[in-house]
C-alpha cells in the first residue's frame, strides 16, 4: 500500500496549466485536450481530488483569468444571472439576491463553510455533480438553468437535467458552464432547504430535502410543488410522486405524511437505505411544513 | 491547612506564550540540515505471505538515498508487552508475512517527500494472499486462520532487562488467543445465590483513534563520531522509547538521546514503540544523514494504534434495595494482528473498576484474540471507557428495573476512604460520596431525572476511577535541581509536556517548596540525557509520582538552604523563612540573605558546594517488584482518582440526533495543583467522551479501515460541545500525593460516555448497548421499538 491507496493529501501532481483570456479560448483548449483537460474555478473540489490522486488531469484550464465571468445581476425580466465565477459568499451577500431571490441566498449559504464559500463557486458546485451538492436541490426546485458554452455555440439546460450520474454532468467535449439562470419565484411561493449532517458542523448531508411550494391566492390549495432529494440517489432527484400527492390539494397533516412517505419510497439510496429513507420522510414533512407556514 | 502561594493557583502555563505565538517547536516542525525524508511502504492485504520484494527500481530513482526491507535488518521484534509469559510479537518490518492492512513492509529515505513517495511506488512486492479473520469470536474457533506461528524469543525480554528473574518463554497462540486474564474475589456463586435480582447484558465497543493534533513523527540523527543517536519523537515518556530503540538498533542505551520537543497531544496513542521510529534510526545510520518520517493522518488511523475493541458481557446480582452482591464479567478484547496492550487492558478493565463499588463477590474473565486488523493500545483511560460504559449502563438499567434512583443506587454501593481493595491497595482518599452529592445538587438531578421524556430530554450519570501511576516497571521517577547564581533554580525532570500542563505543574510544585515564584523555576524537562530516570506520563502517574519526586528534590534543596543559612545567619532552622529568593529569620527579618548570596557563600565556605538537590519516588514504594497482570493480584497503585459526570441531553426522535446540553462533573483529583489545568483536563475528557458516546468509531470492512480521514471519522465539532461544562473540585487531600494531589487526566472521559448513554436512556427509554450512539443507531432503536 502506498500513498495513493491511503488517499492523503499529497503535493499536486504534475499538470500543464493554461490561463485563457476568453470563453472561446477556454473552450478550444478543452476541446483540444478532450478528456485530459479540466476547468479550474475555485478549486475546492478539484484540487482536493487531485491531491488525493483521485483524478490527475494533464491540463488545467483556469477560467478565473477570463474577465466578465464574475457577475450577479437581474435582467429586469424575471431572471437572475450568476456568472460562473461568482463565489457562494458573493451570491449569498448580493443585494439583489437577498431581496428578490432569498432561496438562492439560502442555497449558497448552505453549501459549505464560510471559508470555502469565499473561493468556491456555485457553478463549480453544480459541475462537480455530487449527489449531495448542496446548491442543487433548491436550484432545481426553482427551475434554474445553466448556460453552456462550447466551441460550436451555446445552449441552456435545466439544472435538473444537468446532473447525469454521480460525478457526471451533461457537459460535452469542449463545453463549460458560463452562467446560472434563476427565474423569480412565483407569487404565493415559499421554499426551504433542509440538510441533515451527522453532526452539528457542516458535514456532508446524509440526506437533504429542498422544496418550493406555490399556493393559490387564498393560500388554501397547493398549485405547484417541487420536492428535490439530495444524497439519496446518484443525482439530486425530484420526488415526483410526493409532489403529485400534494398538488391541487389542501394540506393537512395526513396528506403531508402521505407525501413524505411517497418521497421516502422514491428515494434510491445505495447505502444505509432504511436510515436514509426514514430521514427523507422526516425531512420532507418538515420541509413541506416550513415552506407553507 | 497551610496556605499555599503557588500551588492551588490557576497560574498561566509556562509554555503558554511559546505555544500561543507558534514558537514552541513540535517534532513535526523540526528540520535538520542535510535531512532526508523517510516514507513507508505498507501492506495492502490483511493477511498474506511475502514472496519477494524487489527494490532495484526504487534504488535507481535519483534522490533516493536508501531503501530498507526486513532483509537489511533481520527480524527485529518489539512490543509494548515483552514479559516472560508474553514475548514481543511485532516486527520493525514484516519478514515472511503481513498480518494487517497498513503493516510496514519497506521504507525509503530520499531528498524530498515526493521522491520518497515515488520510490515507494517503484518497490515491487509479490504477495500470496492468505485467508484472514476479522471477528474475534470467529478467530477463536478451531480451524480459524492462524495469524502467528510460535514466537521464540532470541534474547532476554524487557522484564528480564528490567530486573525480573524469570526467563522469557516462547509463545504459541492457541486459537489465536494472545492474552488471558482471570481475576476475582469472594464467592461468585454464593453472591448470585444471595441476589434478589440478576441482569445480564452484552455490550459492543468499537475502536477509536486518539485524535492527537500532531500526527506521529520521528526524526533521528546518527552521529558516527560518537556512535550515538539523537532522536526527536512525539511521545509520552522517553525510557521505553530509548530502551526499544537501543535494543532494536543494537547500541547501548546511553547511545540514544531522546531530545525534548513539544508534543501535540498524545492521549495514550504515543506510548507504544513504533516501526517508523526504528526505521528513521536505521535509515539515518545507513545514510549518515538525519532522517525524518512524518506520518499522515491516514497513516495515524491505520498504523498508529487504536483503542481496544471489546465485547463485554456483564452479569450483576443485587438485592432489591440495590446492594450489589455479585458481578461476573466476560470480556473479549480484539487487539488486532499483534498483541498491543491486550494483557494490560484485560487487567485494567477490572482494575480501574475495583475501587468504585464494594462488590463482595466478583469474577472477571478477559481474553484477547488476534485478528487481521490494526493494532490496539491504550487510549485515555485504557479499558476504563469500555468497561465503564458497560457496567454503568447496566447499573442504570438495574436501578430502572427495580424502581430505584440510579444515583442513589451508586451512592449505596460506593467504597469509602480507608477501604482496602482485594489486592491490598488502600483508598487513602476517596471523594465518591461527596462527589455524587455535589454533582446531583449542582445539576438539579432530583428535579430533572425521569421528568423530561415528553420534551425529549434526559439526564444520566456515570462514574469512573483511575490509577495514579502503577507498579509496572522498575522505573520510578527522579528529579534534580540546582541553585543558580541569580537565586533562581533549574529543575530537571523527565516528565513530558504533551498539552496536559505538566511543565507548569512541575514548576509550581518546585516553586512552592522553595518559596519562590513560578518565573524563578527554569525547567529542563523530557530530555533523556539531561534529566534523570522517569517512568513516563502514562497511567496517570505524572503528578503523583514525578510530581512527588520534584517536590522531594525541592525539599532537598530547601534543607540545604536552611542548613547553610542557619549557620551563616546564626538563626535556628525552624525560625527561617524562604520567600522571594531570600531566606530570613521570622523573628528578626533583618537577619536575611538572598539566595544569590547564599550560593556564593556556600561555594566559598563549603568547599565549592553550589547547592544541588535530588528527589525520587516510586509508584508503590512498599512493593518490590511486579504484581500479576493475568491474575490481577499484588499491589498496583498508591492512590485512585474518582470522577463523576452527569449529562443532560436532548434527543431528536425523528432523526436520531443526540444533542448534549450540559455536563456537570465532580472530580476528586485530591488537590488541584493548578485548578484551571484541572478544569481543562476534565473539559477535554468530557468532550472526548462526548465523541466516544455519539460519533467516534473506526469502521473496518474486510480488514480495511474505511474511514481513515477526518472527513469520515467524526469527532465533535464546536457546535456539538455544550456551552456549559461545569467542573466541581472535590478536594480530598491524598496523604501520599504532592500537596495532596492525585491525577486528573484519564477518568472523567469514561464517566462522560456512560453519563451520556444513560441520559439518552432517560430521554427515550432506549438502552443502546453498542457505541457510538449515532443518529442511525438511535433512530433504528426507535423504529425497532415501534415494531
Ligand atoms: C472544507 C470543504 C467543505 C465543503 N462543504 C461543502 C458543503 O457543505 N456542501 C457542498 O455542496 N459542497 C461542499 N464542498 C465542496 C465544494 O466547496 C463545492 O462543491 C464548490 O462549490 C465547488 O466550486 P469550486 O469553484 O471550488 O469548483 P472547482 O473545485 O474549481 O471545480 C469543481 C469541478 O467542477 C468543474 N468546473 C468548475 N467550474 C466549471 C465551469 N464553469 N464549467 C465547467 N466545469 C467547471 C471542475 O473542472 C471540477 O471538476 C466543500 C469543500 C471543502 C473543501
Amino acid at each position: 500500500m502506498n500513498s495513493s491507496d491511503l488517499r492523503y493529501l499529497m503535493n499536486l501532481p504534475k499538470f500543464e496549466y493554461f490561463e485563457p483570456k476568453t470563453i472561446e479560448e477556454a473552450c478550444s483548449l478543452l476541446h483540444k485536450y478532450k478528456g485530459d483537460a479540466m476547468v479550474l474555478a475555485g478549486g475546492t473540489d478539484l484540487l482536493v481530488s487531485m491531491k488525493k490522486r483521485e483524478i490527475s488531469p494533464k491540463y488545467l484550464v483556469n477560467i478565473k483569468t477570463i474577465p466578465d465571468l464574475n457577475y450577479i445581476r437581474y435582467n429586469g425580466e424575471g431572471l437572475l444571472q450568476i456568472g460562473a465565477l461568482a463565489t457562494l459568499n458573493e451570491i449569498k451577500d448580493a443585494k439583489i439576491v437577498k431581496e428578490k431571490f432569498p432561496l438562492v441566498a439560502e442555497a449558497a449559504e448552505k453549501s459549505g463553510l464560510p471559508t470555502t464559500r469565499n473561493v468556491a463557486t456555485m457553478a463549480g458546485n453544480l459541475c462537480n455533480a455530487l449527489p449531495a451538492a448542496d446548491s442543487a436541490p433548491l436550484l432545481i426546485c426553482l427551475g434554474a438553468k445553466v448556460k453552456i458554452q462550447g466551441v460550436e455555440g451555446s445552449r441552456t439546460m435545466l439544472v435538473e437535467d444537468f446532473f447525469v450520474d454521480s460525478k457526471v454532468n451533461a457537459l460535452q467535449n469542449g463545453e463549460m458552464v458560463t452562467e446560472i439562470q434563476v427565474p423569480v419565484l412565483p407569487d404565493n411561493s415559499a421554499g426551504v432547504y433542509l440538510k441533515n449532517p451527522e453532526r452539528s458542523v457542516t458535514d456532508v448531508a446524509v440526506v437533504s430535502v429542498g422544496t418550493v411550494i406555490t399556493m393559490d391566492a387564498k393560500r388554501a390549495k397547493v398549485v405547484d410543488a417541487k420536492i428535490v432529494l439530495g444524497a439519496t440517489a446518484p443525482t439530486p432527484m425530484r420526488a415526483h410522486k410526493a409532489e403529485n400527492t400534494i398538488k391541487g390539494k389542501t394540506l393537512d397533516q395526513e396528506l403531508i405524511e402521505k407525501a413524505a412517505l411517497a418521497a421516502s419510497k422514491e428515494a434510491k439510496p445505495r447505502t444505509r437505505p432504511d436510515y436514509k429513507r426514514e430521514l427523507v420522510r422526516v425531512l420532507t414533512i418538515r420541509a413541506i411544513k416550513q415552506a407553507t407556514i | 491547612m497551610k496556605k499555599h502561594s503557588v500551588v492551588g493557583k490557576s497560574l498561566t502555563r509556562v509554555d503558554g506564550i511559546a505555544k500561543a505565538t507558534g514558537r514552541a517547536k513540535f517534532t513535526y516542525d523540526m528540520e535538520l540540515p542535510n535531512m532526508l525524508w523517510g516514507r513507508i511502504l505498507r501492506s495492502p492485504y490483511p493477511h498474506a505471505k511475502i514472496i519477494n520484494i524487489d527494490t532495484s527500481e526504487a534504488k535507481k530513482l535519483p534522490g533516493v538515498k536508501a531503501v530498507i526491507t526486513a532483509k537489511d535488518i533481520g527480524p527485529v521484534r518489539y512490543g509494548f508487552v515483552d514479559t516472560p509469559r508474553y514475548p514481543a510479537d511485532q516486527l520493525v518490518l514484516a519478514t515472511d508475512k503481513v498480518r494487517y492492512i497498513g503493516e510496514e513492509v519497506a521504507a525509503v529515505a530520499a531528498t524530498s517527500k515526493d521522491i520518497a513517495d515515488e520510490a515507494l511506488s517503484l518497490i515491487k512486492v509479490e504477495y500470496e494472499e492468505l485467508p484472514a479473520v476479522f471477528d474475534p469470536e470467529e478467530a477463536m474457533q478451531d480451524g480459524a486462520p492462524e495469524i502467528h506461528d510460535e514466537i521464540v524469543p532470541d534474547r532476554p525480554c524487557a522484564w528480564e532487562d528490567w530486573g525480573v528473574a524469570r526467563k522469557a518463554r516462547s509463545y504459541k497462540a492457541e486459537n489465536n488467543i494472545c492474552a488471558i486474564s482471570q481475576q476475582g474475589h469472594g464467592d461468585i456463586e454464593k453472591g448470585f445465590k444471595e441476589s434478589e435480582y440478576i441482569r445480564e447484558d452484552k455490550f459492543y465497543i468499537p475502536s477509536t483513534s486518539h485524535m492527537a493534533m500532531e500526527p506521529h513523527v520521528a526524526l533521528a540523527n546518527w552521529d558516527p563520531s560518537f556512535q550515538k543517536f539523537d532522536v526527536w519523537l512525539t511521545h509520552m515518556g522517553y525510557e521505553v522509547k530509548r530502551y526499544w530503540l537501543a535494543r532494536a538498533l543494537d547500541v547501548p542505551i546511553s547511545r540514544v538521546r531522546v531530545r525534548k520537543a513539544y508534543v501535540g497531544g498524545a492521549f495514550g496513542g504515543k506510548i507504544d514503540p513504533f516501526s517508523y521510529e526504528f526505521l528513521a534510526a536505521f535509515l539515518s545510520r545507513m545514510t549518515l544523514r538525519p532522517v525524518k518520517i512524518s506520518l499522515t493522518r491516514e497513516e495515524v488511523f491505520i498504523a498508529c494504534r487504536l483503542s481496544h475493541r471489546f465485547i463485554i458481557n456483564v452479569k450483576t446480582g443485587v438485592k432489591k434495595d440495590g446492594t450489589i452482591m455479585a458481578q461476573e464479567i466476560k470480556a473479549i478484547d480484539d487487539p488486532g494482528a499483534y498483541r498491543g496492550s491486550s494483557p494490560v487492558v484485560l487487567f485494567l478493565t477490572h482494575g480501574f473498576r475495583r475501587p468504585i463499588y464494594n462488590i463482595p463477590n466478583a469474577k472477571h474473565e478477559g481474553i484477547g484474540v488476534y485478528t487481521n486488523k490494526s493494532i490496539c493500545m491504550p487510549r485515555r483511560g485504557h479499558g476504563s471507557p469500555q468497561m465503564s460504559f458497560s457496567v454503568e449502563s447496566q447499573l442504570d438499567q438495574i436501578a430502572e428495573d427495580l424502581g430505584l434512583d440510579p444515583a442513589e443506587l451508586r451512592l449505596k454501593n460506593f467504597r469509602k476512604k480507608g477501604d482496602v481493595l482485594p489486592n491490598g491497595d488502600t483508598l487513602h482518599s476517596c471523594g465518591l460520596a461527596e462527589g455524587i452529592q455535589k454533582a446531583m445538587e449542582v445539576s438539579g438531578w432530583k428535579e430533572k431525572r425521569g421528568k423530561g421524556r415528553d420534551k425529549n430530554r434526559g439526564i444520566g450519570i456515570g462514574v469512573a476511577a483511575m490509577f495514579n501511576g502503577a507498579q509496572y516497571y522498575p522505573f520510578g521517577a527522579a528529579a534534580t535541581m540546582k541553585l543558580n547564581p541569580d537565586g533562581t533554580f533549574t529543575l530537571f525532570c523527565g516528565a513530558i509536556e504533551f498539552g496536559q500542563g505538566s511543565d507548569t505543574a512541575m514548576s509550581q510544585i518546585a516553586a512552592e517548596e522553595l518559596g519562590v515564584g513560578l518565573d524563578d523555576i527554569i525547567l529542563v524537562s523530557a530530555d533523556s540525557e539531561l534529566c534523570p530516570i522517569d517512568h513516563g506520563n502514562w497511567l496517570s502517574g505524572g503528578i503523583f509520582v514525578t510530581g512527588e519526586a520534584v517536590r522531594k528534590a525541592a525539599v532537598n534543596v530547601r534543607e540545604q538552604i536552611l542548613d547553610f543559612a542557619s549557620g551563616w545567619l546564626e538563626v535556628k532552622e525552624d525560625d527561617l523563612v524562604l520567600k522571594d529568593r531570600k531566606v530570613y529569620a521570622k523573628s528578626d527579618p533583618e537577619k536575611a540573605m538572598t539566595f544569590a548570596e547564599l550560593m556564593i557563600n556556600s561555594i566559598q565556605a563549603r568547599n565549592g558546594d553550589p547547592i544541588l538537590g535530588k528527589g525520587f519516588c516510586k509508584p508503590v514504594p512498599e512493593v518490590e517488584f511486579y504484581p500479576s497482570l493475568s491474575k490481577g493480584t499484588g499491589r498496583w497503585t498508591n492512590a485512585y482518582t474518582f470522577s463523576i459526570i452527569i449529562a443532560e441531553v436532548e434527543v431528536d426522535k425523528e432523526t436520531g440526533k443526540v444533542k448534549v446540553l450540559k455536563l456537570t462533573s465532580a472530580e476528586d483529583c485530591g488537590y488541584p495543583i493548578n485548578p484551571l489545568a484541572v478544569e481543562g483536563q476534565v473539559e477535554s475528557q468530557a468532550v472526548q467522551g462526548l465523541g466516544d458516546a455519539l460519533f467516534e468509531q473506526i469502521i473496518i470492512e474486510n480488514g480495511r479501515i474505511v474511514n481513515p480521514t477526518l472527513t469520515d471519522y467524526k469527532i465533535p465539532g464546536t457546535l456539538d460541545i455544550p456551552e456549559e461544562i461545569n467542573v466541581n473540585h472535590i478536594i480530598t487531600n491524598d496523604p501520599k500525593g504532592p500537596f495532596g494531589a492525585k491525577e486528573v487526566g484519564e477518568s472523567s472521559r469514561s464517566a462522560a460516555i456512560a453519563a451520556i448513554a444513560n441520559a439518552v436512556y432517560d430521554a427515550t427509554g432506549l438502552r443502546i448497548k453498542e457505541l457510538p450512539l449515532t443518529p442511525e443507531r438511535v433512530l433504528q432503536a426507535f423504529m425497532d421499538k415501534k415494531e
